[in-house]
């Protein structure tokens, strides 16, 4: 599988794919985006099997690209890793057609609650 | 007399310990953080990262971390060697710290509440207008007495107004 990991800290980049491997989730094909732009570009070009994306990012959040793919048809599966996971941001999420919705600081037991439906 | 801009955050002591734990845990892959009373030692060069929060009160999170500890911190937080580590690194994971630590407290906090932009910068940022209102210092790679010091600064609600242009 294919999973693209948008986030505008390559910090936060490295540390959702430690917890992806920590998460038992190895052996996937990792793709990077630095920002909201660069997120949809690569969901629309690179056909990712599944985005995690953050929620504020330049240029667009995540939510905007959330949107903006689901406008276009794009069906893939997404769910968000976010330091703030407001009812108002979840409920946001929710209604942009979002899987989930991971709030930092997460550790590999949550990833695999998030995720084990998607790429158990 | 109680203070009401002490309050008004809703936040209390624990919020901050079990915040900074948690990301100790998450992130870093550490025990829990020991907490110490020694003052910041600022000879150290230390790096500030903090965070702007407002809406139903207002205020800044900020975290002073020794230059070593800034560097050991990000290097964990990368996967990387220390001593591999750059300053841009730094600056990223800083922020990235300030922001997890200081979106957790927003979320936990008085609402509405919106949170700012992370900024880095190395020395000791000050705030004018603003008291300390919870602080947790821990030892960082048993040095006590070199903390990293987490702060959440209350602006003032009789806070002087600033000039204007007429």
């Amino acid at each position: 599988m294919k999973i693209l990991i948008a986030d505008d800290s390559r910090v936060m980049r490295q540390i959702v794919t430690r917890t992806l491997r920590q998460a038992g989730y190895e052996g996937h094909d990792l793709v990077e985006a630095c920002d909201g732009q660069e997120a949809f570009d690569k969901a629309v070009a690179e056909k990712p099997d599944l985005v995690l994306s953050d929620w504020n990012m330049p240029h667009m959040t995540g939510v905007e690209v959330l949107r903006m793919l689901r406008a276009n048809g794009d069906q893939v599966p997404f769910g968000f890793v976010t330091s703030e996971g407001t009812p108002e941001m979840r409920q946001a999420a929710e209604d942009a057609g979002a899987l989930f919705l991971v709030t930092k600081p997460f550790t590999a037991d949550t990833f695999k609650d998030a995720l084990d439906p998607i790429l158990g | 007399m109680v203070d009401a801009s002490l309050t008004e955050s809703g936040l209390a002591d624990r919020d901050l310990v079990e915040i900074v734990n948690e990301v100790w845990d998450a992130y870093l892959q550490q025990p829990d953080a020991q907490p110490t009373d020694h003052e910041p030692a600022l000879d150290l060069r230390p790096i500030t990262a903090a965070v702007s929060i407002t809406g139903a009160w207002e205020g800044h999170v900020r975290v002073l971390v020794p230059a070593a500890a800034a560097n050991d911190i990000t290097g964990l937080m990368l996967a990387m060697e220390p001593d591999e580590v750059t300053d841009g690194d730094v600056t990223d994971a800083m922020g990235e710290l300030i922001n997890v630590v200081g979106g957790n407290l927003k979320n936990r906090g008085a609402q509405p509440a919106k949170l700012g932009l992370p900024v880095v910068a190395t020395g000791k940022m000050l705030f004018p207008s603003t008291r300390e209102t919870l602080r947790l210092a821990i030892g960082w790679q048993g040095k006590p007495d070199q903390p990293i010091t987490f702060s959440v600064l209350h602006v003032h609600r009789d806070r002087p107004v600033t000039a204007r242009m007429q």
